[in-house]
């Protein structure tokens, strides 16, 4: 997985996109430069400054309080928008593993990849696939679970057992953050029975 | 029949230390005899071979089920004595194989966070697993594990030989929760006791 999927956004001074590479990442907006340094920790290259070594938590943290989602994806009147290319393997089928007889547990079948493009508003996240296809539009109160999986967002949307979406050009924790976000303003303002409880740590769920 | 298992075992410790220098503490916390649940923090690829070739038992890993996707890991991953959970849904027979094994006196390792650190820190563990441990009432060995993020941390492609340390942490016994109600009262001392206990394994 690229630097750039976990460093989607700069640290420093929030800039976002950041341009990237498979171990580097740099800001277009303040220049500073990001490349994986020795033991798992992050050089960080400023011209006129020596390299600051930092860990990727406190970059993490730092990225968490800048607070909000992404401002390009909020429109001016504070609605969620943003959109990607996206290609989608929908989950319709679950088969069972055996082992020496004994049922281990169920495995998903992937569909097909299908290409299109995946859009995310106030209310609802769409799949667009080529032309000629049918458009799928899931409800953001009805999404069961979200959560990145090496590289790609599983989510659970009603009538499929699970839709996993791989991102060519965008970032899967990005979508995964700004999935959470949209997700939970969503039901605060469906102002759901219940609210929000845990399903899995990292999943918003009813 | 190990046979399997065990030649993986060997092949892995051939393996492992091309890719880090590990190191285990406390192996004797894990039970010469009856079951045992292992609950370790997930910092890499490499945390199911740091443990499964370091503990004298067999022990069972709770798998995503994404894994077995492939038909050659679909036939290897059971003989290693993987199982699937899928991880997008509460897994009701993920449970039972795990509650299955512990019945039969056998070992499993589950990852508590239920995926990999993405910034090398321990993440919030997961009420399901949490709840397993609650109903099966068996020993629960705290696993941390420390170095194996800085040799390939969850958004790199590539290893580094670094350091890894294995500690096992003094068998926690919270008895077996059967009622439900009962399970959930015990659920926030149990996290706290054990999140704290990996905290504790952890550098
Ligand atoms: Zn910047």
């Amino acid at each position: 997985m690229p630097f750039w999927h976990f460093l989607y956004r700069c640290p420093e001074c929030g800039k976002d996109p950041v341009l990237g590479d498979e171990d580097a990442v740099h800001c277009p907006e303040c220049a500073a430069a990001f490349e994986r340094g020795k033991d798992g920790a992050i050089r960080i290259l400023r011209s006129g400054h020596p390299p600051e070594v930092r860990t990727a938590a406190s970059l993490g943290h730092q990225i968490e309080a800048l607070g909000g989602p992404i401002p390009r994806a909020v429109t001016e009147n504070g609605e969620v928008q943003y959109r990607s290319r996206a290609v989608l393997r929908r989950v319709l089928r679950e088969v069972p593993l055996r082992y020496r007889g004994k049922l281990k547990g169920f495995f998903e079948v992937h569909e097909e990849p299908e290409e299109g493009l995946l859009e995310l508003s106030d209310e609802t996240l769409t799949f667009h696939p080529g032309e000629g296809k049918e458009q799928l539009r899931w409800s953001l109160i009805d999404l069961r679970s979200i959560q990145t999986s090496s590289g790609s967002v599983q989510i659970t949307p009603p009538e499929l057992e699970a839709a996993v979406f791989y991102f060519p050009e965008d970032s899967p924790r990005r979508w995964e953050q700004l999935l959470f976000y949209a997700v939970r303003r969503a039901r605060e303002r469906a102002e759901e029975e219940g609210g929000m409880e845990e399903l899995q740590s990292r999943t918003p769920s009813r | 029949m190990s046979l399997y298992y065990h030649t993986g075992r060997l092949l892995a410790l051939t393996v492992v230390p091309v890719l880090a220098r590990v190191r285990v503490e406390d192996a004797h916390h894990i039970p010469d005899q009856g079951p045992f649940l292992i609950l370790s923090n997930h910092q890499s690829a490499l945390d199911p071979l740091c443990i499964q070739t370091r503990t004298r038992r067999i022990v069972h890993s709770m798998t995503k089920s994404t894994q077995f996707s492939k038909p050659f890991f679909r036939w290897l991953l059971p003989r290693l004595r993987a199982f699937p959970t899928r991880r997008y849904k509460v897994d009701p027979h993920a449970v039972r194989v795990t509650l299955r094994l512990l019945g039969a006196g056998e070992g499993v390792c589950i990852y508590a966070e239920g995926e990999r650190t993405w910034t090398g820190e321990l993440q919030p563990l997961r009420s399901g697993t949490i709840r397993v441990a609650l109903k099966a009432g068996v020993p629960v060995i705290p696993c941390g594990i420390s170095g194996a993020f800085r040799s390939r941390p969850r958004w790199s492609g590539t290893f580094r030989r670094t350091d890894v340390l294995v500690r096992f942490g003094e068998p926690i016994h919270f008895g077996a929760h059967d009622d439900r109600a009962e399970r959930e009262r015990a659920l926030p001392g149990a996290r706290a006791r054990l999140e704290g206990a990996l905290r504790e394994l952890t550098t």
